[in-house]
């Protein structure tokens, strides 16, 4: 099982390499200028603008042929270093380490509560597909998904500004309390949160309808089983698999950050790195936010295999000899 | 009229009307025009507090030796960083000299050798003593090619040498090769960094000052989180007049919405550039009106239409000028922009005598734009719709930052009015990265900018010089012989009447060749809180040195 598991890390290894090879090659030939971060000034030489972008790229290494500065970026990746910032000249590492555990803070409570809201929503619509509560619950959650995120988040704090509730950053000043965190955070989560509903319900839904089709539930209702019982001790277990697909899917979406939510509530997570760094051409960020997140795609995948295994005797991480 | 004058006239006239009442300007009509009333300059100064501004985008850096970007210049110049002497900013709208680190200087005979005496007792924040040495650290600092200092060093291209004087480190002796009215202003306003950090600082870009600023001013940087905060803290070291305030920490709040919303919580002293729908209507409307002072202030800085005169269409002047006549400026400012800009059609800051305030913005015209387009030779000779000449169609593309919101009306107003004149405009949006490097090499029809500065006193010669068309800022090659010839003779020209004489004519040649659709001077839409005293817009941003906080 362990020598199993350390051949599916090594086969991840090419296929990550191959991430950050494509990634650098789309990043090295998109259009634009480095010198954009510089504001208006960039176009502002003092006599010598030009000149200023040819020597500014030279500086930064965007003059290197491409498959030189990909060697390079990858040599630095094999020490453990993930270059610096062009923005402001930290290791890129660092500006990881600060924007992920934000991020992480949002995602990973967004998640939990996305769940234990949408899976009772899924349980109780696929049990009698069509009926009054089916139809409300769906009316709901489809309402919600399709309310765009910006709007909510600007609704909800216009909304919570009169009423004491924080509506921006993590802290308040010179506040270091639990609470004062837990109070910050109900907004942005909120907003993560709604939309997700939908997506993790409707999925649960759909498989429960198929499962309820089955003969084995059939037969469970033959042999006089209560409805709970039928629904939640036969045929809940069986579509519980579909969330497991869903959940390793969603895992690298959670680390990519939000832009929107992460820019309106002011936590500078990954989503908002990564997009100043798009808007920057900060190559070197950029770099290392999809490495990361590509790491993440693939662990997600093998995280999602093993729940697999676990939840089903039928699938192992052996697979079948051909 | 000026505008740092203004309050110092409404307290006169409130003087002579009723000797016995406390000054004060007519209620309303401050607000309305967006000054701060006397009564923000009156009070004993308290000591303590800490003023919370509002920060509209993160800068990239806190290093002025290699980031451009002017809210650096805002947050650093005369408060963290000094220079050898400094804009005194009670002197709009010329904003002469006054001694910083230098308590006086000599400048020789034939403008090519300037003296300056520095201070003596000067520390830097983290405890060591300020010299000459500094000074000529500094400029070898942006001298060093591996720095990304660029855009400093071109200043002092025509530096021959900078040394302190034998034995005395507190007399700095630089010499120029040919004199330039801009040298002595560009060397005794550059800001100082302590050579002792400076030896170990490398390219700059790794080294702690990148973010942590050592400087010798009345505030020390104490820290900076990222996308949050950025705070400093009062120097108790100071050599002058030491700061009222504990602590000045600018909050980053990027999103427009947000920040109103917090400011209406009432989370902030200063609010830095508002909207101007925010400023003109919901300020108001949101009942802030007893709380908080309007400003508006004017910067040099403005909006320009520029034309490529590479493409076929934009060659001739008349072309040129019958774009003026398109555009309805008044109309524009009234509805896209509240009312709020002040039309320009001068290169230079509109408050100096820079600029001939005679020459009016060219109406709107149609009739007159197409009778321009005719005797330039577009007609619609083939009766398509579209005018052409010599068998090309007037079908050009304006290139335009996806992130304007002035420019994403302007632009579809701008192709509906030349469409009824029978020319075809695409409107093509790019994200800024792009669109820096399009504009860079010349790859566009037309397009949209704004200049802005920190100084007041600028030289032209980077936009408007011929010579500028290849790797300069004249990204419309704009070449004419007298134009050039009017540059050239006021960069040698030291006299600020003559020299200012010259930029006139200047402005009448531009008037007539029309190589940009000169728009608008954008004014700064600041709120600033009741009980916030002392505080005073300026060119060179607010100064935080004389602020105080009044007791709630």
């Amino acid at each position: 099982m362990t020598l199993k598991l350390a051949r599916r890390f090594a086969g991840m290894v090419p296929i990550l390499l191959g991430i950050t090879l494509v990634a650098f090659a789309v990043v090295r030939a998109a259009p634009g200028d480095a010198l954009a971060l510089q504001g208006e000034a960039a176009l502002r030489g003092g006599g010598a603008t030009v000149a200023q972008m040819r020597e500014y790229r030279r500086l930064m290494g965007l003059d290197d042929p491409f498959l030189l500065g990909y060697a390079r970026w990858l040599g630095q990746l094999i020490r453990g270093d993930l270059g610096h910032s062009f923005r402001d000249g930290r290791p890129v590492l660092v500006l990881l380490s600060e924007a992920l555990p934000v991020t992480l803070l949002l995602a990973l409570p967004s998640l939990f509560l996305g769940y234990l809201l949408a899976v009772p929503i899924g349980i109780v619509s696929g049990a009698r597909p069509g009926g009054f509560l089916d139809r409300t619950l769906s009316r709901i959650v489809f309402l919600l998904y399709s309310l765009p995120i910006q709007w909510v988040a600007l609704m909800l704090v216009v909304a919570a500004a009169g009423r004491g509730l924080p509506i921006y950053g993590l802290r308040s000043e010179g506040n270091r309390s639990l609470g004062d965190l837990l109070l910050h955070l109900v907004l942005p989560i909120a907003c993560l949160t709604y939309g997700s509903l939908a997506v993790v319900s409707r999925y649960l839904r759909s498989s429960m309808v198929e499962a309820m089709g089955q003969d084995y539930v059939r037969t469970a209702r033959a042999k006089g089983l209560s409805e709970s019982a039928v629904v939640l001790k036969h045929a809940l277990p069986n579509s519980l698999l579909s969330l497991i697909t869903l959940f390793g899917l969603t895992l690298p979406a959670l680390t990519s950050g939000a832009v929107i939510v992460e820019r309106i509530f002011g936590l500078p997570g990954m989503g908002k790195l990564t997009f100043d760094a798009v808007l920057g051409r900060d190559v070197p960020v950029l770099m290392g936010a999809i490495t990361l997140a590509g790491a993440l795609t693939l662990i997600g995948i093998l995280v999602s295999d093993l729940l697999y295994a676990a939840a089903d005797p039928r699938i192992s991480l052996r697979g079948r000899r051909p | 009229m000026s505008h740092s004058f203004r309050p110092a006239l409404a307290l006169l006239l409130a003087a002579c009307s009723s000797s016995h009442l406390p000054p004060r300007a007519p209620v309303g009509a401050d607000w309305q025009a967006g000054r701060l009333p006397a009564s923000v300059y009156e009070g004993e100064p308290r000591s303590g507090g800490t003023i919370v501004v509002r920060l509209d985008q993160e800068p990239p850096s806190l290093d002025k030796l290699t980031d451009s970007a002017l809210a650096i210049d805002w947050l650093l110049e005369r408060k963290v960083l000094e220079s050898m002497a400094e804009l005194d900013t009670s002197k709009h709208p010329d904003y002469s000299l006054k001694p910083a680190l230098a308590t006086d200087w000599t400048v020789s005979p034939d403008q090519l050798t300037y003296t300056f005496h520095l201070r003596r007792g000067v520390r830097w924040h983290d405890g060591a003593p300020f010299s000459g040495k500094d000074v000529v650290a500094t400029l070898r600092k942006i001298r060093d090619p591996s720095v990304r200092a660029m855009h400093l060093r071109n200043n002092f291209e025509d530096l021959a040498d900078i040394a302190t004087a034998p034995g005395d480190d507190f007399t700095v002796v630089a010499r120029y090769r040919k004199p330039y009215f801009l040298a002595f202003r560009a060397l005794a306003t550059l800001s100082i960094y302590p050579a002792h950090l400076l030896e170990t600082a490398g390219d700059m870009l790794h080294s702690p000052m990148h973010r942590a600023p050592v400087g010798t001013g009345p505030f020390r940087f104490e820290e900076w989180k990222s996308g949050d905060r950025i705070s400093f803290a009062r120097n108790e070291q100071y050599w002058g007049k030491k700061a009222h305030l504990d602590r000045v920490v600018y909050r980053i709040v990027p999103d427009p919405a947000v920040g109103f919303q917090l400011l209406k919580k009432g989370e902030f002293d200063v609010y830095l550039q508002l909207q101007p729908q925010q400023w003109a209507r919901d300020l108001e409307a949101a009942g802030l009106k007893a709380s908080l002072h309007r400003v508006k202030f004017f910067n040099p800085n403005y909006n320009w239409i520029g034309w490529n005169e590479e493409r076929p269409y934009f060659s001739d002047p008349r072309v040129r000028q019958a774009m003026n006549y398109v555009i309805d400026t008044e109309g524009i400012r009234n509805s896209f922009l509240l009312g709020l800009d002040r039309p320009t059609t001068c290169h230079f800051y509109l408050d100096s005598s820079a600029c001939d305030r005679s020459l009016a913005p060219r109406p709107y015209d149609p009739a007159r734009a197409a009778k321009l387009l005719n005797e330039a030779g577009w007609r619609d000779h083939d009766g398509d719709g579209v005018r052409d000449k010599e068998g090309v169609p007037f079908r050009f593309t304006f290139l335009m930052n996806a992130d304007s919101v002035f420019l994403a009306k302007l632009a579809p107003y701008l192709q509906q009015e030349l469409r009824k004149l029978g020319v075809e405009m695409e409107i093509r949006k790019v994200d800024w990265a792009l669109f820096v490097q399009l504009v860079g090499e010349h790859r566009f029809d037309a397009m949209s900018l704004r200049w802005g500065n920190s100084d007041v006193v600028q030289d032209p010669y980077e936009i408007w010089h011929s010579s500028q068309a290849k790797d300069g800022s004249n990204f419309v090659s704009f070449k004419n012989a007298q134009a050039d010839a009017l540059i050239e003779e006021a960069r040698a020209t030291l006299d600020d009447a003559r020299r200012n004489e010259l930029y006139r004519k200047l402005g009448r040649l531009l008037y007539e060749e029309a190589p940009y659709t000169f728009l608008y001077n954008r004014p700064s839409l600041d709120a600033v809180r009741i009980g916030v005293r002392g505080i005073r817009p300026s060119v060179a941003w607010y100064d935080m040195q004389d602020v105080w906080l009044a007791r709630q």
